[in-house]
């Protein structure tokens, strides 16, 4: 049994700072152990949010020295100092200790509307190959635990969460725009209020994703060109207009109604 | 009935200052060191105008047999990827004058404008010029253009879109490239008459001109092209079947567009050398 | 009293995982308005936990001569009731196995990505109990996939989510359930829901037990709202045993291994390196013969699933844990008191192809490589069979205006659930909730509210903040977790399970005096200390029912009654319900299964 320190950002919207608390290890503990430890024996009010505890939920997303990080899924050894700073994620506003308001990323999810299957697939057995659903099942992985979007520096640094959905509903996106049954065009919202273009592709989302989707890669990046197709590309718009290339008969996303959902968290809490 | 859904407001976060301890700048450092050098010998080779094509150097002495005695019984048929394709000689045939600046100039802009809007490499420069961001969850420095980011949606950035045009312009390159490949396979005795040899050259280049067209054909745009545009992989076997190779060397992407990017650079530096002198070819030649 | 916000909705739903989202989208079809209440945030439900697949008869999978397998609805329904030891509802079977086809395939509609077969259909994979091929599924992330499938429609049809709001009462207008009272995790401020028909899709409970693969939601507080309001509860002794979970390293202990592994050729291997699921004491009298009786039998089904029976490693999960928990007893496990499980013979390829989530759990998590080494495996809590008592047609409960569907409602899974069940259980149950609730909430009004029901539950939930020097609940947690996990746990006696009950109710005691410190801004000491009631009044009906029950059957399990008795508890379900403050426990009859469906039973045994 070794002896670790663990420094836990501790405070609200208003004031706060780093406490530490020390833990007793046990082979293969993980930061989220430790954080139970200090709940049940030291400190009672710490708050974080945690569900499965097997990396399936996606609920104890947090920065584990400076990192976002599952909570989970971060074993207490691999850091040799044998000090472990842990905070909330910093691209959404804070409520209290690990704790932060992630529901702006469900309210963008709401925009989106679902698979919106064509009138000739409707309330049938979709015939399918493998082939066709292996790329649309690696975003289908996604846990939603908004590392992600935490680690997304438009979201995180410049603060654009009015022009940009982020990594998360890119993916979203991208399973429903490659669906092989899907209705919709979803390109125009993508180069719209999604807002594909934010995006530099650094990557940083692909780097933290607990469930390894390449999400710039094989998400972002595909997106891209697509509404480059459809936008950027001065030799095939004049294709298309000709009747070179066949036009995209996928109706356009207004024709299904969305928005009907409200995401309620809580009351605005005024700042003391 | 009170829906509160506004959002909560924004209050100055008084998070402390937990910033990564790990060595993140490490990447790019490297990035800019690497890219500066290669953009300052480029820059230096381009105004050079010479020294770049092997043949060139023979014809300027008058022929091997008037005595260019470091390239020994045969000279190798090396032309510099920088100066490729052999424009300069294209314009000499037609104006019979040399070309008022140097080719290098003009052909950069083909490779140049595909390595420019590569997605790999707008990863790498975004990251080490820009900072934006730096690194991972690592603070941005230039904190007054927080709000006015507007990613590659305007005027410069919103250029990367057309991405697929240099693609089908370094196309072209690549083709060159295997054609500059199979002449460097030939080499000149001093009647002028080609053998066939092989040469620490054409290796060079051959190791240059594979990683090339591996950093070309495992291009996103050219992923998307040959068949990630399809939503149905089933009813389109053929494109099905390259774009998942494509993919697989998609994956390899960033590396290839270093290596092919040292390469490219290695090979210059090779052939320079050999034109001055400085070195002399080994070759065999059967 | 200080003010709260009131939501009114047509039907309330309480519980976002697959249940309450497919209720959600049943409600809203028929036409009302519909709000949802989860505890975590949306989509963090326990069905991201499953990871096998969803059962349901479509038949899709072909035999090496290109013949179909031949299930049907039919042997669907005789499986679960095998499984269930008889104990199930038979009419909230036939619905379950008739409707659960559809219900699959409709998701596909919604959006979920299914895995293939060769012909384009949905892929489907074996399953301990289950005679065919019955679990379609995505990869080893099935409920994941369902959850968000769900989510996404559900998001789409429009409703008013509630995230991370606790609700601890149910109020009533009379005999009838009229809303729900609790509170915003986040702030502590209380929230009044008034609903005209409320559905209940709060999931299980398995927190009172050390090992358990359960979240800190697991509490059954859904399950003691409607106790208190006064629903029957049914089988509460019936608690499943996941045979496997993972055993090492102890951060890991009680973590799925889904049953997948099995069912893609994973073998139990005690410390000997016998196969000992082939002792021929492990297979139960009803299952004899039909199971692969050498290991090479049970190798040669792996390619060929016609000629040869499947392992008994595909057992039902109670008897693979009763297995599992004998050869441990008998000094037969590993160092750290657990079984291996390995799947490497089947190669890297294939193991990270069909089981990623698995293949990156063991990696991450424990060192441990499932491509080359065993997993360490002991039975974990996992699921409860046991619930609120629900009608099958309507899922509506023994209270006018709540209703019943998933995990918290009973009567489909009896004594024992079959895996892959529960995921099919939620959308069929879910569907039905959610459009008994709309038809209920279109003929009634809107109830009164009792300021006076709101004022007591909160003078219970301050009570630990006002009250100083208490006891801590933690404290209280842990020894109650102690004393189920090793008196009602797998194998129970009349002893042990006597000594459980008197220390729950010491535990009760102590409980009405507990403190936390801090305030009510999101904080989870006093959290816990209002869900430690919950646990501890859902402890003491287990540990009651349990006693009652002087048999063994499916997940109970009595030393001292340790055979089956057909004659009279086959014949009986075990009924508690609150009686002033007393928990009372009757016995009542099954009801009779009609005729065609004893010869469907006979024809596919």
């Amino acid at each position: 049994m070794e002896k670790i320190t663990l420094r836990v950002f501790r405070g609200d919207n208003v004031s706060g700072g780093l406490v530490d608390y020390p833990v007793e290890t046990f082979p293969g503990m993980v930061v989220l152990d430790a954080i139970h430890q200090i709940q049940a024996e030291q400190d009672s009010t710490l708050a974080c949010r945690w569900n499965c505890k097997a990396a399936k939920c996606g609920s104890c997303s947090a920065e584990v020295d400076g990192k976002p990080a599952l909570m989970c899924k971060t074993r207490v050894d691999q850091y040799p100092t044998g000090t472990i700073a842990v905070g909330p994620m910093r691209a959404f506003p804070h409520i209290k200790d690990l704790i932060t308001d992630v529901s702006w990323n469900y309210r963008m999810s709401a925009k989106i509307p679902p698979l919106t299957p064509r009138p000739e697939n409707e309330g049938k057995p979709f015939k399918l190959q493998q082939a066709d659903v292996d790329r649309v099942q690696e975003f289908r992985k996604c846990i939603e635990c908004f590392l992600c979007q935490d680690v997304c520096h438009v979201l995180r640094e410049h603060d654009r969460k009015d022009a940009f959905f982020g990594p998360r509903q890119m993916v979203r996106i991208a399973a429903l725009e490659m669906h092989p049954m899907d209705s919709l065009n979803r390109r125009e919202q993508l180069k719209g209020e999604a807002g594909v273009g934010m995006c530099n592709i650094t990557k940083c989302c692909t780097e933290v994703c607990p469930e390894h989707i390449h999400i710039t890669d094989n998400a972002i990046i595909p997106l891209k060109e697509r509404v480059a197709d459809d936008y950027y590309d001065p030799i095939r718009g004049l294709l298309t207009k000709i009747g070179i290339i066949k036009r995209d008969t996928k109706a356009p996303l207004s024709s299904v109604p969305n928005d009907l959902t409200k995401i309620i968290v809580h009351e605005p809490r005024p700042v003391k | 009935m009170a829906v509160s859904t506004a959002p909560r407001p924004a209050a100055p976060k008084p998070l402390p200052n937990m910033q990564r301890q790990d060595t993140w700048w490490i990447e790019p450092v490297l990035v800019v060191a690497t890219l500066v050098l290669f953009i300052i010998y480029g820059t230096y080779r381009a105004f050079e105008n010479n020294f770049y094509d092997t043949m060139r150097i023979v014809e300027a002495h008058g022929g091997l047999k008037n005595g260019v005695a470091f390239f020994g019984t045969y000279a190798p048929h090396y032309l510099s990827p920088f100066y490729s394709p052999p424009i300069q000689d294209w314009y000499e045939s037609l104006f019979h004058s040399k070309m008022a600046v140097s080719p290098s100039l003009l052909l950069l802009a083909f490779p140049g404008s595909f390595r420019a809007t590569c997605y790999f490499a707008r990863r790498s420069y975004y990251r080490a010029f820009f900072w934006d961001p730096p690194a991972c969850a690592v603070r941005e420095i230039a904190q007054a253009r927080r709000k006015n980011y507007t990613g590659e949606r305007e005027f410069p950035f919103v250029l990367q879109n057309l991405h697929r045009y240099a693609l089908y312009a370094i196309f072209v390159v690549v083709l060159f490239h295997w054609m500059h490949l199979v002449q460097a396979l030939f080499f000149s005795d001093a009647e002028g008459k080609s053998h066939f040899g092989v040469g620490v050259g054409t290796l060079i280049v051959l190791v240059d001109t594979v990683l090339l067209s591996l950093y070309v054909f495992s291009c996103h745009s050219f992923r998307h092209l040959v068949g990630g545009v399809l939503n149905r992989f089933s009813s389109n076997k053929a494109r099905f079947n390259v774009w998942m190779n494509v993919s697989a060397l998609n994956a390899r992407h960033g590396l290839y567009f270093w290596l092919s990017l040292i390469t490219v650079g290695l090979a210059d530096v090779y052939i320079r050398l050999v034109s001055t002198g400085a070195i002399r070819d080994l070759h065999i030649v059967f | 009293m200080e003010n709260y916000e009131t939501y009114e909705y047509d039907v309330l739903i309480i519980g976002a995982g697959g249940a309450g989202l497919r209720a959600v989208i049943a409600a809203r079809e028929a036409g009302c308005s519909v709000g949802v209440v989860c505890k975590s945030l949306l989509g963090k439900a326990h069905t991201v936990m499953a990871e096998g697949g969803v059962a349901a008869a479509l038949n899709n999978m072909t035999s090496p001569d290109g013949q179909k397998e031949g299930d049907s609805w039919k042997v669907h329904f005789t499986d679960t009731m095998k499984g269930g030891g008889f104990l199930n509802n038979w009419r909230t079977v036939e619905i379950f196995a008739k409707e659960a086809p559809e219900r699959v395939l409709e998701l596909e509609q919604y959006g979920a990505v299914f895995d293939r077969t060769p012909l384009g259909d949905i892929a489907q994979r074996p399953f301990g109990g289950h005679k065919y091929r019955r679990l379609n599924h995505v990869g080893d992330r099935t409920g994941l996939e369902l959850i968000r499938t769900l989510q996404d429609k559900a998001v789409g049809v429009g409703m008013n989510v509630h995230m991370e709001v606790t609700l601890c009462r149910l109020l009533k207008d009379g005999d009838r359930v009229v809303g729900a009272f609790g509170y915003y995790r986040e702030t502590g401020k209380f929230v009044v829901f008034r609903a005209k028909a409320v559905v209940l899709a709060t999931g299980g409970w398995g927190r009172m037990y050390k090992f358990t693969s359960n979240s800190w939601e697991g509490t059954g507080d859904g399950l003691q709202m409607a106790y208190e309001a006064g629903a029957d509860l049914m089988d509460m002794e019936m608690i499943q045993f996941h045979p496997t979970g993972m055993a090492w390293p102890p951060g890991m202990r009680g973590i799925l291994v889904t049953e997948g592994v099995r069912g893609e050729g994973g073998i139990l291997l005690n410390n000997k390196n016998e196969r000992f699921m082939f002792n021929p004491e492990y297979t139960p009298a009803l299952y004899k013969g039909q199971f692969a009786e050498t290991p090479e039998e049970g190798d040669r089904w792996l390619t060929d699933k016609k000629n040869n029976r499947r392992p008994p490693e595909l057992l039902t999960r109670d008897v693979v844990a009763r297995a599992i928990y004998r050869e441990v007893e008998a000094g037969r496990g590993t160092e750290h008191k657990a079984v291996e499980l390995t799947v490497s013979h089947r190669g890297e390829d294939y193991i990270k192809r069909k089981l990623p989530s698995m293949y990156e759990q063991f990696h991450a998590l424990g060192d441990v490589d499932i491509t080359k080494q065993p997993m360490e495996v002991y039975p974990t809590i996992h699921y409860t069979m046991g619930g609120v008592w629900a009608e099958p047609e309507t899922c509506s409960t023994t209270v006018p205006g709540l209703f019943a569907a998933g995990e918290v409602a009973a009567g489909l899974h009896g004594a024992n659930r079959l895996g892959g069940n529960s995921l099919s259980d939620i959308i069929v149950f879910g569907r039905r909730a959610g459009a008994g609730a709309a038809a209920y909430a279109k003929q009634a009004t809107a109830g009164a509210i009792d300021p006076a029901q709101i004022e007591s539950e909160i003078e219970i939930l301050m009570s630990p903040l006002e009250t100083k020097g208490g006891e801590n609940p933690y404290k209280i947690h842990q020894e109650l977790q102690e004393i189920m996990q090793t008196n009602a746990m797998i194998a129970r006696t009349e002893k042990g399970l006597q000594e459980a009950l008197a220390k729950i109710l010491e535990l009760q005691g102590r409980a009405k005096h507990m403190s936390v410190p801090g305030d009510r801004e999101f904080n989870p000491g006093w959290h816990a200390a209002r869900d430690l009631r919950f646990m501890l009044r859902t402890s003491e009906v287990i540990v009651l029912c349990a006693i009652e029950r002087k048999e063994s059957r499916g997940a109970q399990w009595r030393l001292d009654y340790a055979e089956k008795d057909d004659a009279f508890w086959g014949k009986r379900n075990l009924i508690a319900s609150l009686q002033g403050d007393a928990v009372r426990i009757t016995q009542r009859p099954l009801p009779e299964m009609p005729e065609e469906l004893k010869q469907v039973v006979e024809e596919y045994k």
